[in-house]
């Protein structure tokens, strides 16, 4: 039989990915509630999934380590050994190093260099409380009282479809023969059909298994903690040798257990999401293919209304809505919870903390809110970088706090929210603020403003956005490291987010991050110009009016500009930069529509206004290539194409085509 | 139908030859790899795009694709053509993207045996033929052969992103 191994392994890394984001996640909470059994029992299955699956993948030395792990762990839960904070160190540092190992075992890189160390950390802190080995081989005679040797029946049915869920029963048996001594086996065969009735992925199956172990009844019952539902397991502890009649009932296998052991299995379905892994770019197919129905059924629209002279088919209007419930959802597809990016911030701001002789008290709400998948994964790196900002240069040490009449624990949150269409992501400390005078200095410096300018607090805070503009006194190891604000700024802005940032000195910084929902959809408004209709990013628009005769001057150099509110804006004509055709040539009979990119306002003289409208965004470099001033295409109700304007990218046209005589034409 | 048999005949006297989809611009006749072609299509509504050549006419939605076509006449200097219900779009690849060729008609497909193809005549220094690979003949017909890659390459406005 040829299988191709590579796939499931894929499969098996993303999971034990998955694994350790959780084992990290209650980890972390451990901390804070040591008391908490669910969460070792956590971190334990976890472990235990990582344990099973790696050795069946042949990945030994993942293997390895997390039997160590899980041994330590299975310990803690039965509260033999004790949770502290030293504890849960090693074992955050044994995730990394699992992490590592994964890593090494995917990319055939070298293990990382610790593993040696740590499991003997682990061994150790194993060993403290318990005689070395104790829990792997049951000698003869250890003879504690919490560890009697019992002799337990199990009684172990797998369910007809136990191959369909990729389950081994010897797998199983071989994990239960490590908990203790396995005296005897019986197999019943009694539902084995004939060789041609036989369904050989069905299983047929069971066994008694008469085992002698100092594990608790619980222990053994972990070992088939991932089985389905329809498999039946009994256990039977049977009472010891003296009594003979209770031996020879073993024949038979008791009944009594039976009510306890679908309880046992409930629990870690609770606790597991479901999900189904998808290759993201079949889900984006999918979405582009009902993007295409959306359009489809208004066309169905317009032909059936133009054919009943403007009726509308109550049919046509049920599918609509039906069709546009779909793209929604299917939308949604793509969206997933910011809760691991947090998570990695919650571990920064620990070891961090510790490493500075810190004390600081980190919160994290909203992680639910859910983002779209590529800005997920891309606004992991800006928000490390700030949160380590604010621990190393935001948040003092303790005495300085207490000095300044603060308490000694710093504070740091991080929140996501919804509002109007975009989500929020807010990062807030209560340290010592920025020093806007040293920024406002340096920017001077640096010949950013002048000397003269006078400036806001807010827009000083505007300025560590800057190129060129760090802050940090000192290099620390930690951040100022070069990369600056303006990368971060940079990186959001690929996001079609912004960033602003306020500092209050002696109270603390709070930034706040906003972003798009989706970056397949933008919300654009929608204008026409000549023939065509373009969509204008709502983001940039700060508003649009029809001026009147007053407004409009021409300046000495030929340009033409608009007054709003005292405020004096070029203006661009559209059909100039993108030479096209338009049917208005006086702006008091057209539509201006003020826009800004961060430096600067212009406003675009455009025909008319034809709406506002969600616009899924289609590159024009997938088929042709990149167009000054577009930013992309989109598809209109109607099934035509409409461009998209890039408002950065006409300002830099209009120099080309600049030429007095052109207005006259 | 008839053209079906063709192929099939064809397909049967020649091994080593190729397959090309003809179709006309201005009574003249020319052809392209049938292998290059994804789909041919009816005329549908094109968005132009600012500051691009004559020939490149625009965008286009297909399926939810924006796809950009090239007006063979415009690009060949002939005399523009109104666009009618006969006037079709070619589906081409090249490499993975798609671009659409506007044609007056398609005619059909010929198998072409190597040794009937002639290599692009040197016209001298006045005439560009770098978009040819060649003329084909079949029986009185003098086919042109189209080097796609070219014919989207020749002055810098094509589909590479260089530039």
């Amino acid at each position: 039989m040829n299988i191709d191994m590579g796939q499931f392994l894929e499969s098996f890394f993303e999971e034990a990915s998955e694994h350790i984001e959780n084992m990290e996640a209650a980890l972390l909470q451990l901390e804070s509630s040591p008391g908490d059994g669910e969460l070792l029992n956590t971190v334990f299955r976890a472990a235990h999934s990582i344990k099973g699956a790696s050795s069946t993948f042949g990945v030994k030395a993942v293997g390895e380590f997390t039997h160590v792990l899980e041994s330590l762990l299975d310990r803690m839960r039965d509260g033999e050994i004790q949770v502290t904070s030293e504890s849960t160190e090693l074992l955050l540092t044994s995730v990394d190093v699992l992490e590592g190992l994964l890593s090494a075992a995917r990319d055939g890189g070298a293990d990382p260099e610790n593993v040696q160390e740590v499991t003997e950390k682990l061994q150790r802190l194993n060993g403290m409380e318990a005689t070395p080995q104790a829990a792997e081989a049951p000698s003869a005679e250890s003879n504690t009282p919490t560890e009697t040797t019992a002799v337990y029946d199990v009684t172990f049915t797998p369910s007809p479809e136990f191959f369909h869920f990729g389950l081994d029963p010897l797998l199983l048996i071989r994990e239960l023969g490590e908990c203790g001594t396995i005296t005897d086996v019986q197999l019943d065969r009694s539902k084995m059909p004939s060789l041609a009735e036989m369904d050989p992925e069905t299983s047929y199956l069971s066994w008694v298994l008469t085992i002698e172990t100092e594990r608790s009844r619980d222990e053994l019952r972990d070992v088939f903690l991932f089985v389905d539902d329809n498999t039946v397991i009994e256990l039977e502890e049977r009472i010891p040798d003296p009594e003979p009649e209770v031996a020879t009932e073993t024949e038979t296998a008791g009944p009594s257990d039976v009510a306890d052991a679908p309880a046992a299995q409930k629990q870690p379905k609770a606790a597991t999401r479901e999900s189904v892994r998808v290759n993201g770019e079949r889900l984006d197919e999918m979405i582009n293919q009902i993007g295409e129905l959306v359009i489809g059924i208004s066309m169905v629209e317009q032909e059936w209304s133009s054919l009943h002279g403007g009726a509308e088919s109550a049919a046509t209007a049920q599918l609509s809505k039906i069709v546009r419930d779909l793209q929604e959802q299917s939308l949604s597809l793509r969206m997933v919870p910011v809760a691991a990016t947090f998570q990695k911030m919650a571990r920064i701001v620990r070891d961090l903390s510790s490493k500075l002789g810190k004390q600081i008290h980190f919160e994290v709400s909203g992680e639910e809110t859910e983002l779209d998948k590529t800005v997920v994964d891309q606004i992991g790196d800006p928000l490390i970088h700030m949160i380590r900002n604010s621990v190393d240069h935001g948040v003092e040490s303790p005495e300085d706090r207490v000095a300044a009449g603060k308490p000694a624990a710093g504070h740091v949150s991080v929140r996501a929210f919804h509002q109007g269409g975009n989500i929020y992501i807010e990062l807030k400390d209560d340290g010592k603020g920025m020093n806007l005078e040293a920024i406002r200095k340096k920017a001077i410096d640096r010949g950013i403003i002048r000397e003269a300018d006078r400036l806001t607090n807010q827009e000083i805070c505007d300025l560590v956005f800057h190129a060129g503009l760090s802050t940090a006194e000192k290099v620390t190891d930690v951040s100022g490291r070069g990369v600056g604000m303006d990368v971060v700024r940079r990186n959001i802005e690929e996001l079609k987010g912004s960033v602003t940032l306020f500092s209050e000195p002696g109270v603390g910084t709070t930034v706040t991050v906003r972003l798009p929902l989706t970056l397949a959809i933008l919300d654009g408004l929608l204008v026409c110009l000549g023939s065509e209709v373009y969509v204008v990013p709502l983001l940039s628009v700060v508003e649009s009016f029809r001026p009147k005769p007053g407004e409009v001057k021409r300046l000495a150099n030929n340009m033409e500009v608009v007054q709003v509110r005292g405020e004096v804006v070029p203006i661009l004509r559209l059909h100039e930069v993108l030479n096209t055709k338009s049917n208005v040539m006086d702006p008091t009979k057209g539509l201006l529509v003020i826009v800004e990119d961060h430096d600067s306002k212009f406003a675009l003289l455009v025909d008319d206004l034809v709406g506002q409208q969600q616009a899924v965004i289609k590159n024009l470099e997938s088929n042709f290539r990149k167009v000054d001033g577009i930013a992309g295409a989109t598809i209109l109700g109607d099934g035509r194409v409409a461009l998209i304007l890039d408002i950065v990218g006409l300002k830099h046209l209009t120099p080309k085509i600049d030429p007095p005589g052109q207005l006259v034409a | 139908m008839s053209v079906e048999q063709d192929i099939t005949q064809e397909t049967e006297l020649s091994t080593d030859g190729s397959q090309f989809l003809t179709f006309t611009l201005q009574d003249e006749e020319f052809g392209i790899e049938i292998l290059r072609v994804q789909e041919i299509k009816g005329l549908s509504r094109i968005t132009p795009i600012p500051n691009m050549p004559e020939y490149i006419r625009g965008v286009m939605n297909l399926r939810g694709t924006v796809v950009p076509i090239v007006d063979l006449r415009a690009k060949f200097a002939m005399p523009e053509a109104e666009y009618n219900q006969f006037t079709v779009i070619i589906l081409v690849t090249i490499g993975d993207k798609v671009m659409g060729l506007v044609v007056d008609a398609v005619s059909d497909v010929l198998n072409v045996a190597e040794d009937h193809i002639e290599s692009a005549p040197d016209l001298g220094a006045e005439a560009d033929t770098s978009f040819m690979t060649g003329i084909a003949k079949s029986g009185e017909r003098l086919i042109t052969l189209l080097n796609m890659d070219e014919l989207v390459d020749v002055d810098g406005v094509t589909l590479q992103t260089g530039s």
